[in-house]
């Protein structure tokens, strides 16, 4: 039997499904929060003390249990795909908060170009630079329509950092490639450490602009619009992996989901795992959905909201038949469609011998960066390749167990690798590329034919392998990282032209930024849902999240994924009253 | 023919083989490979229009962690 009908039902309570839920609640809708994991155990006090790596790093306490429920990947549309159980290229969230409890907080907006790169590209460089089977579509809104939103999840978050576009006038200091901005920072941006320091000299001295990466962890107390104060950043260095346990990082659970329980009008309900819509292809009319206790419950409601991870809502969609399923052969459909990722690698390292840094303190986005190699910020005429990525040097903190790093030419075990780990724990740099990733016809996501999650529904399956364009790209970046850490001087240097290996492999770490399958846009056909992440199909069904991206940019995705959930919630709010397409 | 026994758009030839080498690649398909890049581009099969790259080894080491 139904439970009792809401106004909305949100699946998912991160980033997304929180601010969705506060903004919602608090223009008066009852909102039902269903999350696939707990919901107590995720506050400040519960993080206190807790630098435990080997609890949360290693067996990956707050990241969803592969064992229950994973993904299948393949390589091209001939392979069968495998089940992935060991995480290691990203790291999904599960419980109240999601990914935004353990990220980070490097909190970047992409560019105006990101947002036409297919007409961008053909206007500068011609159709024919865009690769044979390469699909980059444009995203249906600009970077100017989605400017207000931006800035509400910065000044919701805190974010801390240097504008370097203020309405057109360019600010040194600040990444003056960037799109303009209506104001500055809410906080302003981390101070730069001895290591970072290095990085930027060195970026000045070769022509290039250096600025601080905006982040999300606090370095002052900071009272945001909403009336919520968090403290500042101890720099313990157990951001990427751990709640933050002084609440300086900037986190769904210390944020938005507080203001939309407030209302009265937020039910959450922990352990609650949705699988599908009940719909009659036009209309969403309810959730299904496995509770604790592994019984199956449907929540009726008059606006459903998917909120989860990437995987889950295109999964969600593919179980409810709601939307046409994307066809990799013919690229017609829409469902699936656009699997992207992110292209990492191409970094540079080094190590001095006579020099020392406090490499154990730090925050997950404390970093200097130059844009000067992202996206179409330089020209691309002969180089083979089209879009670039961001190059940064952190100091994210370096935890006993995954920070040792020692020089090429170190015995992988043994007495001479503790030598050589205690001779450059603290003597370490590295410079960092975090590239692009283009659409693809054949990448894409699907249902399992083979394999099933412990409820006995099929895992989403990965089709996706690393192509010429991003390999070239690598390649690229790798040079300028090595020019960069020529510059730096260690007295030890590990870099030069960067490459991919020869499939992708999700088995090792790269980056955590999963995009595309329910992607937005200006067209039915190209397109699950539109520039309010309105599906096309379903009027008063929203999918929001990274998922929405065409393709990946050159950055990390959560501040576009926060102001999309912004521009739904006001869409959302739009269609209560008066239903209907938005566009 | 359904999906699973077509694979048109990624290239037949597995890069495993060429694993810490250089590529060149011509309608998804390696016309030679070389470890050093120069004499690859050099390579009589090689045209100026080829894509040209390295191949990695499998992922490991140092890694700037960023989520």
């Amino acid at each position: 039997m139904a439970l009792k009908k809401v106004d909305v039902v949100i699946i998912g309570v991160g980033w997304v499904g929180g601010i969705i839920a506060a903004e919602l609640t608090r223009a008066g809708l009852q909102v039902v929060g269903l999350e696939r994991g707990r919901t107590r155990g995720r506050n400040t006090g519960d993080f206190q003390d807790d630098h435990d790596e080997l609890r949360y790093a290693i067996r990956n306490e707050l990241f969803q249990n592969t064992a229950h429920e994973t993904w299948t990947l393949r390589h091209n549309l001939a392979e069968n795909a495998l089940p992935i159980r060991q995480l290691g290229s990203f790291l999904p969230g599960t419980g109240l908060g999601g990914a935004g409890v353990h990220w980070n907080g490097q909190t970047w907006r992409f560019h105006p170009r990101d947002f036409t790169a297919y007409t961008s590209t053909v206007d500068r460089y011609g159709k024919a630079a865009i690769p044979t089977g390469m699909a980059i579509q444009d995203w249906g809104v600009t970077y100017d329509e989605l400017e207000p939103y931006y800035d509400k999840f910065e000044y919701m978050a805190g974010i801390a950092g240097k504008a370097g576009n203020i309405k057109g006038n360019l600010i040194p200091g600040g990444n003056v490639f960037e799109g303009p901005r209506s104001r500055e920072y809410p906080v302003r941006a981390q101070g730069a450490t001895e290591l970072t320091s290095l990085f930027q000299k060195a970026a000045q001295e070769l022509g290039y602009h250096p600025f601080p990466g905006p982040s999300a962890n606090l370095p002052v107390q900071y009272k945001n619009p909403d009336g919520v104060t968090r403290g500042a950043c101890t720099y313990c260095g157990f951001c990427e992996r751990f709640g933050c346990e002084a609440g300086a990082k900037a986190d769904p659970t210390t944020t938005v989901i507080p203001l939309a329980l407030k209302t009265g009008k937020f039910e959450l309900r922990g352990y609650s795992s949705a699988y599908a819509i009940k719909n009659d292809g036009k209309t969403g009319q309810s959730v299904l959905y496995f509770d604790a206790s592994g019984r199956i419950q449907e929540q009726p409601a008059d606006i459903i909201v998917l909120a989860a991870y990437v995987f889950n809502n295109v999964r969600t969609l593919l179980m409810s038949n709601l939307g046409p399923k994307y066809d990799p052969v013919t690229g017609t459909g829409t469902v699936g469609r656009n699997y992207c990722y992110q292209t990492g690698g191409g970094g540079a390292s080094g190590w001095f011998t006579g020099q020392k840094f406090k490499r154990y303190m730090g925050s997950g986005a404390l970093s200097m960066a130059i844009d000067d190699f992202n996206a179409d910020n330089f020209d691309h005429s002969g180089l083979g390749f089209i879009g670039g990525g961001s190059i940064t040097s952190g100091q994210s903190g370096a935890r006993p167990i995954q920070s040792l790093t020692t020089p090429p030419g170190t015995a992988p075990f043994g007495r001479d690798w503790k030598v050589a780990i205690q001779k450059y724990y603290a003597s370490a740099i590295s410079v960092g590329f975090q590239g692009e990733s283009p659409a693809y016809q054949a990448h894409h996501l699907d249902l399992d034919p083979n394999y099933r999650d412990s409820f006995g529904n099929p895992l989403i399956r990965i089709t996706f392998d690393w192509q010429p364009n991003e390999r070239k790209m690598i390649a690229f970046a790798g040079t300028k990282t090595l020019e960069i850490m020529k510059a730096i001087n260690p007295d030890i240097i590990s870099g030069g032209p960067g490459s991919l290996p020869a499939h992708y492999d999700t088995s090792v770490y790269q980056s955590t930024h999963n995009t595309g399958g329910a992607i937005m846009g200006a067209d039915p056909s190209t397109s699950v849902v539109n520039s309010y992440l309105q599906m096309w199909d379903a009027s008063n069904v929203f999918v929001v999240g990274a998922c929405n991206f065409p393709q990946n940019a050159g950055f990390n995705p959560t501040g576009t994924v926060g102001a999309l959930a912004y521009r739904a919630a006001e869409g959302i709010l739009k269609y209560h009253k008066s239903g209907g397409s938005l566009v | 023919m359904s999906e699973d026994e077509e694979a048109p758009v990624l290239p037949p030839d597995d890069l495993e083989h060429y694993s810490g080498e250089w590529v060149a690649m011509r309608d998804g398909r390696v016309v030679a490979h070389d470890p050093d890049p120069e004499k690859l581009r050099a390579h009589p099969d090689v045209r100026e229009t080829d894509d040209v790259f390295p191949v990695g080894e499998p992922p490991s080491g140092f890694y700037l962690i960023n989520v």
